[in-house]
């Protein structure tokens, strides 16, 4: 009896407790570049790069003329079939500004790439934030609630564009306070933080 | 002198370790309801999101550690594939062979209806831990074989886009499959229900509680639950078949199973394990004992047309 009592034991976690590792069945590595404008924030670019088996699924269906590329038509096929679904999910784009929710309804100039196997989607999010001479907060996590798909924000992948008029600072951070997926997994969030430059 | 120390002591831990399982087994039928869990593709699934039920657990790093260890392996599988291609020999085999089980293993390690009908069918049912392993068997080979067939009709006949397909003819299985469950379920319910009502209301032999069930259900009920094809291998199977590599997808395909196997089946040793150390904690209370034996096979039976039809639901 110990034996099996043991590996009971053993195993409860195991069983209770890694539901999320075992789920996900598409995973991609992910880049943020932040843009602002004369106006403050304009929004942020992402980069999603798949893993190379979901890839494959992806090239299959939409690469129809095999070249290794995806033409202008393929591109709108693969938005149309791989991409524009994920509305529904806010584009698994969680975004809050000084703290209230800012829902990410549609997204711009979306481009689809196969890249050494793998497939990689660019996409921009228009997210217009006028700067101020206080700071504003805008906290960005890119998670898939469902965990379908694991989603990994690359180490020093953030970055930013047009900002000489603009003081701001960033960090990478576990939200505590809200974890997903029945409460288990703290989402990981880009917090940034920017204002006017103080002639 | 010592012996009679020793003997006292292993029945105190013995005593003890029953009261973890009861209490362990306790949280866990507490926590069943909220493993139903049948997500579909984000990237093409017609359905709305589900709004998740936050539950009060503690968030862990290990969880988002043990995703990245899984995509670690998702990465391995992909070059010990690719290896293949050049390479076939047994250094370059074995390790995907490797690599394979423990992804099958991690992969039904998540949210999955087959591990809470695998549990709540040994909660309705005193049995052996052999039975577990076959039933654990049972389901992931048909959830992979299920896989398999479905990749080998899109590739070799159909032809026709992957996602999309999968995404449709596996939206009817589930249907299928759910509805059988909740049937299946009821089954079970009323039989025991039965059961119950034509014994005689004698308490149970002394460690040796009622049998109800001949075991004759396990394999309906595996077809039932592995006919959802598994996700995993369908993907395997068709990078594989992308470097011609059948032989190597229907291999890894099995390998994988087996791996999974091993989850499902530890779902079915722990209710198993569970039952056990609870009435065993009863045996000085034969009715209670009798009494929570007969609740857990009502319960148990109604897990699986609860899950089953939570399932469907979710799923029109």
């Amino acid at each position: 009896m110990t034996v099996p009592i043991l590996a009971f034991c053993f195993f409860v976690p195991f069983l209770t407790e890694s539901r999320v590792s075992g789920h996900a069945h598409v995973w991609i590595d992910h880049r943020v570049i932040v843009y602002f404008d004369e106006e403050g924030m304009a929004g942020f670019k992402q980069e999603w790069v798949f893993d190379e088996m979901f890839s494959h699924m992806i090239i299959h269906d939409f690469d129809r003329n095999q070249n290794g590329e995806f033409d202008p038509a393929e591109v709108e096929a693969v938005y149309k079939g791989a991409f524009s679904n994920l509305k529904k999910f806010e584009f698994f784009t969680h975004v809050k500004i000084n703290g209230k929710p800012f829902k990410v309804q549609f997204v711009k100039e979306f481009d689809a790439k196969i890249v050494k196997d793998r497939v990689v989607y660019h996409f921009f999010v228009p997210c217009h934030i006028k700067a101020a001479s206080a700071y504003k907060e805008i906290r960005i996590g890119v998670y898939d609630e469902s965990f379908y798909t694991s989603i990994t924000l690359l180490k020093d992948q953030v970055s930013f564009r047009n900002g000489a008029e603009y003081e701001y600072h960033h960090q990478v951070e576990l939200n505590k306070a809200e974890p997903y997926y029945y409460g288990q997994v703290y989402p990981e969030e880009i917090v940034l933080q920017f204002r006017k430059k103080h002639e | 002198m010592v012996r009679s120390i020793l003997r006292r002591s292993f029945y105190n831990s013995e005593r003890s370790m029953n009261k973890v399982l009861a209490i362990i087994f306790s949280f866990l039928l507490l926590w069943l309801p909220f493993q139903i869990e049948a997500r579909d593709n984000p990237f093409i699934s017609k359905k709305a999101p589900q709004k998740e039920v936050r539950l009060p657990t503690v968030a862990s790093k290990v969880l988002a550690k043990i995703a990245v260890w899984q995509q670690k392996l998702n990465t391995k599988l992909t070059e010990q594939v690719k290896r293949l291609q050049t390479d076939s020999s047994w250094e370059a085999l074995w390790p995907l062979i490797v690599v394979a089980f423990f992804y099958g293993m991690v992969h039904a390690a998540g949210p999955g209806h087959g591990k809470v009908v695998v549990f709540s069918y040994f909660m309705s049912r005193r049995s052996s831990i052999r039975k577990s392993i076959l039933l654990g068997n049972l389901i992931s080979f048909c959830h992979a074989v299920s896989g398999v067939i479905i990749v080998l009709a899109l590739y070799f006949v159909i032809k026709a886009a992957y996602l999309s397909s999968f995404e449709a003819i596996s939206q009817k299985i589930k249907l299928a499959s759910y509805s059988l469950v909740v049937g299946i379920g009821l089954v079970l319910f009323f039989k025991s229900l039965f059961n119950i009502k034509k014994k005689p209301p004698s308490p149970p032999e002394h460690h040796k509680p009622t049998r109800f069930s001949d075991h004759k259900g396990l394999l309906p009920l595996a077809l039932a639950v592995g006919m959802v094809p598994c996700p995993g291998v369908v993907i395997i199977m068709l990078f594989a078949l992308s470097f011609n590599l059948l032989a190597t997808g229907l291999m890894m395909s099995f390998i994988m199973a087996l791996g999974m196997a091993a989850t499902i089946s530890f779902a079915g040793l722990l209710s198993i394990l569970g039952q056990e150390g609870l009435l065993r904690g009863l045996s000085r209370k034969e009715k209670a004992q009798h009494v929570v034996q007969e609740g857990l096979t009502l319960f148990g039976s109604l897990l699986i047309s609860g899950l089953g039809a939570a399932l469907l639901i979710g799923s029109l």
